[in-house]
């Protein structure tokens, strides 16, 4: 977890080498705001279902 | 594609998107319908290396595919069942929270480390919205006192700059030093797409790989028609952001200077304030930069276009060697008989074969401008020096 250790204070891992999830190893989690309203949400928040994480741009 | 799993509780849909701008990625997600949770991450703190990226998380959060195959999917991942053989980390919080400021904050001025300062100023970039950009600001070039060439610092610290310009703090040179941020960052790590793709938003058209936001207008026609009303930007794209690319330097044009005696009255008292940006920083011979010219009615003198007359106008003169597209520029009205809007004229440079060092262009523009304290309205000429950076070879 880098800096942060076992608690993130930015509520975003550091990914030091660049994003690269592993498959097989835990997502780390992290907590970013909607674009919507801006209220934070997380990866945790949705322990025990099913996610399919999608990084986009509109261009 | 997703859409009947979603609705049947099978998966969960999350999205990150790497914009600039959050309203244009909430008219996109619109346009596109896109009804799953969308999150912001403007400053690229995930450090993904492009889009799209497509990552399939189980129940227990672990990562089961990357780049699932949307034939595949349901019978390898939505409904397979799988081990929950990796230990959970401890002190994992259930509910969403923004981070602890104060504590980011003491932490940066503790350990006054780069990566230190660099998290507080990431946590007030996502955050604290306009309120922590100077904030952010400042902590980002913390960071880079500490270790010059850090990457993540510059194209972060572009960011700020950037939403700094847009906003009403907005410093006159905020643009430029986001340009100038985010090339550095680009000549650190030159791999990172998202970051090229950022600066070249702005750039000269010969370097453009595509048109990055012309799909807006489309967008909203197409909302419109559904009978929806689109989104409402904060800040429109400009022109390079919806100019596609160009595969020559079209320099061919007919055209007179406005004022080519210098006869018109100049703007003395500053009525209107006038901004320059180059993109990229710096150009090559024979090379092309972009150059963003905004003009505001100066707030303090309480000045705003008179609308009932002639267009703003920008002129600029090219030097030996040196070719202008277009030389002669007209800004749009506002709506309203008085409006004080920045405007905002874009064209482009081409350098001469033989440039070096720094070189001035002489541009003026020429408008139509009232001051509410006595309510005098005049036709004014404002000269402009635009000062371009030539590579060294």
């Amino acid at each position: 977890m880098g800096i942060c250790g076992g608690l993130c204070l930015l509520a975003v891992p550091s990914y030091a080498d660049g994003y690269s999830p592993r498959v097989g190893q835990r997502h780390p989690d992290f907590t970013l705001p909607s674009i919507v309203d801006r209220e934070p949400v997380s990866l945790s928040q949705f322990r025990g279902r099913k996610v399919l994480l999608i990084h986009l741009a509109s261009w | 594609m997703t859409r009947p799993w979603v609705r049947q509780g099978k998966l969960v849909v999350l999205g990150i998107a790497q914009e600039q701008h959050a309203d244009r990625c909430r008219l996109f997600a619109q346009w596109r319908q896109l009804d799953w949770p969308i999150l912001h991450d403007p400053i690229n703190v995930m450090r993904v290396g492009g889009v799209p990226v497509e990552v399939a998380i189980d129940e227990q959060g672990i990562v089961r595919s990357l780049r699932p195959d949307p034939k595949t999917i349901e019978k390898e991942f939505l409904d397979r069942t799988f081990p929950s053989d990796v230990p959970e980390p401890p002190g994992n919080a259930e509910k969403a929270t923004p981070p602890d400021m104060a504590a980011l904050r003491r932490r940066a001025e503790q350990n006054r480390s780069c990566d230190t300062w660099r998290e507080l100023g990431d946590a007030l970039a996502l955050w604290e919205g306009s309120a922590g950009i100077d904030e952010a600001i400042n902590a980002y070039r913390q960071a880079l006192l500490v270790k010059a060439d850090d990457g993540d610092a510059h194209f972060r610290l572009g960011v700020c700059y950037r939403m700094r310009c847009e906003s009403r703090q907005a410093m006159p040179t905020d643009f430029q030093a986001a340009v100038d941020h985010w090339t550095q960052a680009r000549e650190i790590e030159p791999n990172r797409y998202i970051w090229r793709r950022r600066i070249e938003q702005y750039g000269p058209r010969l370097t453009k790989p595509y048109p990055f936001y012309d799909w807006m207008e489309v967008a909203a026609r197409d909302i419109r028609e559904r009978g929806d009303r689109p989104v409402e930007l904060s800040v429109l794209p400009t022109g390079s952001e919806t100019a596609g690319p160009a595969r020559s330097f079209d320099a061919e044009q007919r055209v007179e200077p406005p004022d080519p005696q210098g006869r018109i009255l100049r703007d003395r008292s500053g009525l209107v304030l006038a901004e320059v940006t180059v993109v990229p920083p710096h150009v090559s011979p024979e090379g092309v930069v972009r150059v963003h010219v905004t003009l505001r009615p100066n707030d303090r003198r309480k000045a705003h276009w008179n609308n009932e007359a002639e267009p703003l106008r920008l002129w600029v003169d090219p030097i030996p060697g040196w070719k202008v597209q277009p030389q002669l520029l007209t800004a749009p009205q506002g709506n309203q008989p008085q409006t004080s809007e920045p405007r905002h004229l874009e064209f482009e440079l081409r350098a001469a074969p033989d440039a070096s060092g720094t070189v001035t262009l002489a541009a003026y523009a020429l408008y139509h401008v009232c001051e509410d304290a006595d309510g005098t309205c005049s036709f004014l000429r404002q000269d402009i020096s635009i000062a371009v950076k030539v590579a060294k070879q």
